[in-house]
This record gives C-alpha cells, sequence and structure tokens, in this order.
C-alpha cells in the first residue's frame, strides 16, 4: 500500500506529469467558464490528445480536466448570471447576487477555496473506497455483471430529463446501435453491410466526440447565424473585479462544516450511477440553507449558498470515478468519456485494474489532490484572467470546436472513415438534443449493452441455458432489484409530480 | 413539441422494424439480443405516440422551438464539411482548414478581416503543431507534401 502511494507521487511529481496537470486545468478552466461549453465537451475534445501519451499521464490529464471544467463553470455563474456548466447552476443564486453587491472578488475566491476542498475530499473517498470495491469485483461472475450492467443501463431512465419516454428511447438507441458489428461470442458480423469499417462496430471515441463536441459546434454556429442566442449582450464588466478574494481565516472556519457536509454529499451522489453533478450541486444548496444561521441571507448573496454546491459539484467528480474504476459503469457522460480515455490504453476497469496497473490508478488518485490544489491556486491568481475569457465571442467558438472534432476522430486511428462517423453522430447528437432527447443514455447504451450481452451470453453458457443463474446468485439478485428500483422511481415521481403538482427546482439538463 | 414527436416515433419505428427483419439472417444467438431491443425500440416508440396524445404539453416549450431555417443552416454547415472531407488527400489539411474556419467564421457573420485571418491560421496552425509534430498523426498535407 505505502509502495503504491511512494510510486504514485514519484510519477505524479514528473515533469511531464505536472506539466499535464497544470495544462488540463488551465484548458479546463476556459472550457468550463465558456458558458455552452460543458465539462463533458472539455474531455471529448481532450481525449485525442491523450492517445499517444503515457497511460498514466493521459487519465491526469483528464482527471484535472474534469475537476477545473467543473469548477470554473461557477466564474460565469457568479459574474455573468449564467452557469458555464450545468453543474454551477446553483452557484449563480447567491454567485451573481454577490457581484451585484459589488463582492464578485470573494465570490470567485470562496468558489475556487470550495471547489478544491471538494475534489480533494471527494479525492481522498475515492482512494480508500475504490480499492476495497475493487476487491470485491473479484467475486463478479458474469451473472453479477449481467445484473450490473442492467443496473447501469437502468440509470438511463434517471437521466431522461423532461420527458422518461425520450430518456428510454434514447437508450434503446444506443443498444441497437451498438448490436453493430461482431456479436460477443461467435464473432458473427451483424449489420456491417460487407463494409470492414463497421466489424468493430462504431468505434467509442469518434461517438462521443460527434455527439458531445460536434453536436456542441454545430449549435454554437446555428446560434449564431440565426442571431438566437446571443450571450455577449451581458458583457463583463472586468474592473469590476474588485475586493479582497481571500475569506479571513475567520470566515473560513466558520464554513469549514458546511464544505465538509457539502463535500461528502457530492462525493456520494458521484458515486451512485446517473444522478451527476447538478443535482448534487442544488441538493448541497438545499442542504446549507437548512443547517444554515442565517438562512435568511440564502439567495441574497450568501457565501455558505457558493460554498456548498461549488464544494458538493466538485466532489461529484472523485465519487463518480468510483463506479466506473472498480466496476466500469459509467455514471454519467463525462465518465462515460474517461472510460473512453481508459479503453484505448487498453486498460479494462476492474480489479485487475487495481492489480496490473495499480501504479496508473495511484498516480490518478494522487494526481487528483494536486489537481484540485492547483485548481484553487489558479482560481485564485488568475480569475481576473479568466474572467476576460468570457468576452470571447461565441461566434469563433463553433469553428474552432468543429476543427478540433475532426483532427479529433482523425488522430485516434488515422482514416477518414472515423471522421465522417464522427460527423454522423454530431448531426445525429444535434437533431436529437434539439427535439429534446438527451444524449448521455446513447452514450451509457453503446458501452453497457454490449457488457451485457456478453455477459448474459457467459452467463448463459455456465448454466446450460439456465435462466435461474440471474436470480439464485445473491449479489446479482441483490443488484437486479437495485435495477428495478432506479428504473421505476423516476417514473413514480413523475407521476406524483403529475398528481399532485410537487414542483422541484433542479430539471436536469443532460448535455 | 407533439408532431415532431410523432415523426421521431415514425423513424425509430421503421429503424426498429429494419433491424428486427434483418437479424433474421443473423445466427440464433447473434440475432437474439438485437432482436429483443429492436422490438423494445418500436414498443416505445408506440409509448411516445401514445404519451404525446394524452400529455401534449409535458414538455412546456423552452425557449423557441426548432426553426426550418434551422436546418438549412445546419445542412449548408454539414454541406461545407462533405467537400472539405472530399478535397482534404487532395489539397491537405493546413490549406483547406485555414479556409474552412475562415469561410465559417465569414459565414456566421463575423466580419473582422484580421480577426478572420488571425483566428483562421492560428487555429490551422496550433492544430497542425500539436497532432502531428508533437503527437505524429500523418495528418494529409496535399499539395504541401513534404513542405514541413
Amino acid at each position: 500500500m505505502f509502495d503504491l502511494w511512494m510510486g504514485a507521487a514519484i510519477n505524479v511529481f514528473s515533469f511531464t506529469n505536472i506539466l499535464a496537470i497544470i495544462c488540463g486545468v488551465i484548458f479546463g478552466v476556459f472550457t468550463g467558464a465558456l458558458p455552452g461549453l460543458s465539462s463533458t465537451m472539455a474531455l471529448a475534445i481532450i481525449i485525442p490528445f491523450t492517445f499517444t501519451m503515457d497511460p498514466a499521464t493521459s487519465l491526469i490529464l483528464l482527471g484535472a480536466v474534469y475537476c477545473a471544467s467543473v469548477y470554473a463553470g461557477s466564474i460565469s455563474a457568479i459574474l455573468l448570471n449564467t452557469p458555464g456548466t450545468p453543474s454551477a447552476a446553483a452557484t449563480v443564486i447567491d454567485g451573481y447576487e454577490m457581484t451585484k453587491k459589488g463582492l464578485s472578488a470573494k465570490a470567485l475566491g470562496i468558489s475556487a477555496i470550495a471547489s478544491g476542498f471538494g475534489g480533494i475530499v471527494s479525492a481522498i473517498i475515492l482512494a480508500t473506497v475504490a480499492p476495497m470495491l475493487a476487491k470485491q469485483a473479484l467475486r463478479f461472475g458474469p451473472p453479477e455483471y449481467f445484473a450490473l450492467a442492467v443496473f447501469g443501463l437502468t440509470i438511463i431512465s434517471s437521466l431522461a430529463g423532461k420527458n422518461p419516454w425520450k430518456g428510454l428511447l434514447a437508450g434503446t438507441l444506443g443498444i441497437v446501435l451498438a448490436t453493430v458489428g461482431m456479436d460477443p461470442i461467435q464473432g458473427y458480423a451483424r449489420y456491417t453491410f460487407n463494409s470492414a469499417a463497421l466489424i468493430e462496430g462504431f468505434s467509442l471515441i469518434p461517438v462521443l466526440i460527434g455527439l458531445f463536441s460536434a453536436s456542441q459546434a454545430f449549435s454554437l454556429m446555428i446560434s449564431s447565424k440565426t442571431g438566437k442566442a446571443d450571450q455577449s449582450e451581458e458583457k463583463v464588466n472586468v474592473s469590476g473585479i474588485s475586493g479582497k478574494m481571500l475569506p479571513s481565516f475567520k470566515e473560513f472556519r466558520r464554513l469549514l462544516p458546511n464544505l465538509g457536509r457539502s463535500s461528502i454529499i457530492g462525493t456520494i451522489i458521484g458515486i451512485i450511477p446517473g444522478v451527476g453533478t447538478d443535482p448534487a450541486a442544488f441538493i448541497a444548496y438545499n442542504e446549507a440553507k437548512r443547517w444554515s444561521k442565517k438562512k435568511d441571507e440564502f439567495g441574497k448573496g450568501s457565501v455558505e449558498g457558493i460554498a456548498a454546491p461549488e464544494a458538493s459539484n466538485n466532489a461529484v467528480t472523485g465519487g463518480s470515478l468510483v463506479p466506473l474504476l472498480t466496476l466500469g459503469i459509467p455514471g454519467n457522460a463525462v465518465s462515460a468519456i474517461f472510460l473512453g480515455g481508459l479503453l484505448i490504453h487498453g486498460l479494462k476497469p476492474g480489479a485487475e485494474l487495481f492489480e496490473k496497473s495499480g501504479e496508473i490508478v495511484y498516480s490518478l488518485f494522487f494526481s487528483l489532490f494536486l489537481a484540485n490544489i492547483v485548481v484553487i491556486i489558479i482560481g485564485l491568481a488568475g480569475a481576473r484572467v479568466f474572467s476576460k475569457v468570457l468576452v470571447v465571442p461565441p461566434v469563433i467558438l463553433g469553428p474552432i470546436i468543429l476543427m478540433l472534432s475532426i483532427i479529433g476522430a482523425y488522430a485516434i486511428h488515422n482514416n477518414y472513415y472515423d471522421i465522417w462517423m464522427m460527423l454522423g453522430f454530431g448531426i445525429l447528437g444535434y437533431i436529437l438534443r434539439r427535439y429534446g432527447f438527451p444524449l448521455a443514455p446513447i452514450v451509457l447504451a453503446l458501452i453497457l449493452g454490449p457488457m451485457a450481452e456478453m455477459s448474459l451470453s457467459q452467463g448463459l453458457i455456465m448454466s446450460g441455458n439456465d435462466w435461474t443463474i440471474f436470480v439464485t446468485r445473491p449479489i446479482a439478485v441483490v443488484l437486479l432489484l437495485l435495477a428495478l428500483v432506479t428504473f421505476v422511481s423516476p417514473f413514480l415521481r413523475d407521476r406524483k409530480k403529475n398528481l399532485g403538482s410537487l414542483e422541484k427546482p433542479n430539471e436536469k439538463e443532460a448535455s | 413539441m407533439s408532431k415532431p414527436n410523432r415523426i421521431f416515433s415514425l423513424v425509430f419505428i421503421v429503424f426498429g422494424l429494419f433491424m428486427f427483419f434483418y437479424s433474421n439472417r443473423f445466427p440464433e444467438e447473434a440475432a437474439f439480443w438485437p432482436k429483443v431491443f429492436s422490438v423494445v425500440l418500436v414498443l416505445l416508440s408506440v409509448g411516445l405516440i401514445i404519451d404525446t396524445l394524452k400529455n401534449p404539453n409535458r414538455e412546456e416549450v423552452k425557449g423557441e422551438s426548432p426553426s426550418s431555417n434551422e436546418f438549412v443552416v445546419l445542412g449548408l454547415i454539414v454541406g461545407v464539411i462533405v467537400i472539405y472531407m472530399l478535397l482534404l488527400n487532395v489539397v491537405g489539411f493546413f490549406i483547406l482548414s485555414i479556409l474552412l474556419v475562415g469561410g465559417l467564421l465569414w459565414y456566421l457573420g463575423y466580419r473582422k478581416m484580421i480577426g478572420v485571418l488571425s483566428i483562421s491560421i492560428a487555429t490551422t496552425v496550433l492544430i497542425t503543431v500539436i497532432f502531428q509534430v508533437l503527437l505524429h498523426v500523418p495528418i494529409p498535407q496535399g499539395v504541401l507534401e513534404n513542405f514541413f
């Protein structure tokens, strides 16, 4: 154990990896701060760059981008009244109020510290929980993996957003699309129409780049052409960032219980697949308000109202890596992309990853502490610089992101076919999202569908075609029951909402 | 949202049926999974149609609903990218990408000439340097072959 941590520390403190962390944080802050560019997109763009890197370095880079982009959503939330990423929606409430009071510097300072704090707490929990969970995964056979994949797939019903039918349709579309290519047992080529390019099925990275960055590029370009969304209306008053950024020690101490609670809420929500950063932020915000001595300050520029959602949404980062690294279950679109980053290096999540590539995993853990410290430093030192990013006219972003998507899709296997595939999924993604179909379920289904099919077949081979194998093994049963609950609960909630009009403020934006 | 929902449902039904019947030619084991989920796709599409009839206001419109103008712009952009792709091997990444980024910027209404030039050139140079020089991705060079 100690050896692993020592090795990780030595590995992370190399020149390349420190550089990766700093570049990752700067890139993440940049994309996170710009409204319209989400963490998901930031990671989809950066993945092609990691392809030729050493596996540890590439994961370190992805981790840094992830943490920093979730943090940076708060910059525009505070200064522009627009969340830079959906996860910062709760930060808008008190963040912008503080800006109106002329306290923007302090709001930015609190947000940087809270984000870093949340990230570090979640990294600690990740580093302790994940190895234990990975050991448990050793007891998993095909029936358990099947149950696990089914559980992962049922998350789709909670990712659905406004219309659960559309979420389910998107997920099923993903499962059906994932059947293209060789079947997992016999290798029979399905739906390939004699095209060699389709034998391996749709390859994950071009699909992800298409769905999350090309579709976003289209949407940015189309909105600037048709003049619908003019984000530059509210210019940032950069000179308006004034005052002290750092809270006094006394203030910080008063925030500590809030920070601790919010970080733990965020981490736990991160571990639960399918919930994600935006609800985590709102839940932490509500809890902070409930426990606060100054409830009436909430909504009027409360420091606690910034600290809570920021600590919580950054804590989701570490939490969401727990099921991903140990079981291969991505809980949201961002971790699905993270999984893509693992797979291109031939790393498969699970117990094996911790045993055979322990150094890589522990380097990632260690780098997350460091990345969050860098987030605090860069957030405090660079807030004035990054606030200038917000005046970048949105019209120039579309073409640049498009270019990065094209080269990114090409760079993975150096072939044109991947660019066409990326383009196709970009168009599909744009149209589906425009009509209210969430995209995250498609990606989860593309990953989990084949996993479910393969473990189902293997399980049936194991039992000699006896289906009861899936309901007689305890872990599998528990997972399948969990799956049932996960699947049904959003519909019950929906019903309740229709009946009693129980309004919840946090409608999820599945981007 | 009721009309688009019906159209999407129909498209998914047709797609699901196609996937279902096409899988008849696969061996039994390989056909099982796609068959099950094409049926699920069709059923869910029917569900969406029924649901839209029952609760037409489920998705209150947030912002404007998509306009046909939007898809004209999308079509134009995609058309330009297709042309870009077809010429990529002949003309090469460097020249074409400057033209693509610059052209798109101009088309989208960004009319500062210096801005258009500097953004398109800077983007292309940066991408070329990072991917070709640092990451050794063989970027198609076209007419500039052996120039670098």
